[in-house]
């Protein structure tokens, strides 16, 4: 177990709406994890976690989640807390499946390691590259220098979406663990908005309402996921619009 | 595990046929014996009480839904295990019309002896105003000193229901460390081309699961997420209140 309780800091922008912003502060409140929710307009989230990296006031285990995260009990939080302690790069698995979906990582989602391990790493940048996602490089380093990777695998999702290589399925509204943590996944789709806060009632309240959980997601559109040509088509609208 | 007892499976005329060749794939795939029964004159429950009045079949009476399959052997080795060591032993489920926090053992995989049955008094596996089919040994299970060995779901493709306090299942359900499938929608046209690709998976030693959301993704009658009762509650409902 730990020995302390470092902040987890999490990183949003204009467009998270408020009222998942009150329910992730909620669960950390009710599980007294202590959480810093950080808007930043300018960067974008891997800047933001350069930029985090390099703060003088860090904890020396650094803990990052997603906004749409959060631990479901305490002892969640605690382990992953001392997996870092012990050196590990520890967080929640997870694949970029349009660059290498065999490759399991530790995913800023929920994410651990000591800041002294990341400068040992050579502080790398934390952004997107040819064959990772913000982040994975630091489960590349961890792998190559034979440094531990502490994972927790999804157990389930209310509206699964995604395959995790060969290990199984994620999607909107992932359990991971025995239910050790929570991640929404699509934030900006309004019922999975709702069932985020529904799941934080569940964890304040101690008791999950599953019926309640899949009767939310029931009225929720099935998102289909683009083949290539659509992506292709997308990614070419999504450069032509950032000029 | 000291026998290998046939795994029993109940159908009527409207399996599709790739169904029961798929589940016959898997069984022959992990050399477990298996025997589909048809029969369009009785129940599920009726057929099940049939077969364990007849003391020819094996010591340990297994029985499996036609769109369940064990996805390892071992997981086969486990399920005859506990129920040599006389426990009622199945995979978990609730009826949740019913009572929706008592989690069961469900015959859609389930094992026991004979002698245990007989030692609870072998009670008929008709559904009752408390439970389910074959929920009633579970029921009398803690009364007789019986175990009850549970396993449970660890994620579905489409989660429909809730499982008490544990968690959801639904169409294409993996339980256990992927120990076991139950599809959950046998008489659904569009899923059966997701029982027949997990089946593949099982006999091919690797499940591809971007395979199998893409085929539930694309079921437009899966869309709500709901089953025909849920939606029929609904309509009944709104009729009532108008």
């Amino acid at each position: 177990m730990n020995t302390t309780t470092p902040t987890v800091h999490s990183y949003y922008r204009y467009n998270i709406e408020p009222r998942l912003l009150d329910a992730q502060a909620r669960v950390f409140d009710h599980l007294g994890v202590p959480l810093v929710q950080d808007r930043n307009d300018r960067l974008d989230h891997a800047g933001w976690m350069n930029d985090l990296m390099t703060r003088d006031d860090l904890d020396d285990v650094v803990v990052v989640a997603d906004i749409d995260a959060y631990p479901l009990k305490f002892d969640a939080y605690a382990s992953l807390v001392a997996a870092a302690e012990r050196g590990a790069v520890a967080g929640l698995a997870q694949t970029t499946n349009h660059k290498d979906p065999t490759k399991i990582y530790a995913a800023p989602m929920f994410i651990a390691f000591r800041k002294d391990l990341y400068r040992a790493f050579g502080s790398p940048d934390l952004g997107r590259y040819a064959t990772g996602d913000v982040a994975q490089i630091m489960t590349d380093i961890a792998q190559a220098r034979g440094v531990e990777v502490a994972l927790t695998y999804p157990s389930f999702a209310v509206r699964p979406m995604w395959p995790l290589a060969d290990y199984g399925i994620y999607g909107i509204g992932t359990f991971y663990g025995n239910h050790d943590f929570f991640h929404l996944y699509q934030a900006r789709l309004s019922e999975a908005v709702e069932l985020f806060c529904a799941v934080s009632d569940g964890v304040v309240a101690g008791r999950h309402d599953w019926a309640r959980y899949l009767e939310i997601m029931s009225l929720a559109p099935i998102q289909k996921r683009r083949g290539l040509l659509s992506k292709t088509v997308h990614k070419a609208k999504m450069r032509l619009r950032s000029r | 595990m000291t026998s290998t007892p046939t795994v029993h499976s109940f159908y009527r005329y409207n399996i599709e046929p790739r169904v029961l060749a798929a589940q016959q794939s898997v069984f022959d795939h992990l050399g477990v014996p298996l025997r589909q029964w048809r029969d369009d004159k009785q129940t599920h429950a009726g057929w099940m009480d049939e077969l364990l009045a007849d003391d020819s079949l094996d010591d340990i009476f297994v029985v499996a839904d036609i769109d369940a399959f064990p996805l390892t052997y071992a997981a086969y080795e486990w399920i005859v295990g506990e129920a040599e060591k006389g426990a009622i032993v199945g995979l978990a489920q609730t009826t949740n019309e019913k009572r929706p926090d008592k989690i069961f053992a469900a015959p859609m995989f389930l094992a026991f002896r004979r002698d245990v049955f007989k030692a609870l008094g072998a009670p008929t596996m008709h559904p009752y105003d408390e439970g389910d089919v074959a929920q009633i040994l579970t029921d009398l299970a803690p009364q007789h000193g019986v175990d009850v060995v549970l396993k449970y779901p660890t994620f579905a493709l489409r989660p429909r229901w809730a499982l008490a306090d544990r968690g959801v299942y639904g169409t294409g359900t993996f339980y256990g460390d992927n120990e076991f499938f139950h599809l959950y929608a046998s008489r659904m046209r569009n899923t059966a081309d997701l029982f027949c690709a997990v089946a593949e998976g099982a006999v091919a030693g690797t499940h591809d699961y971007d395979a199998y959301l893409k085929i539930i993704e694309d079921k437009p009658d899966l869309k709500t997420g709901r089953s025909l009762s849920q939606i029929l509650r609904k309509l009944r409902g709104r009729m009532s209140a108008t």
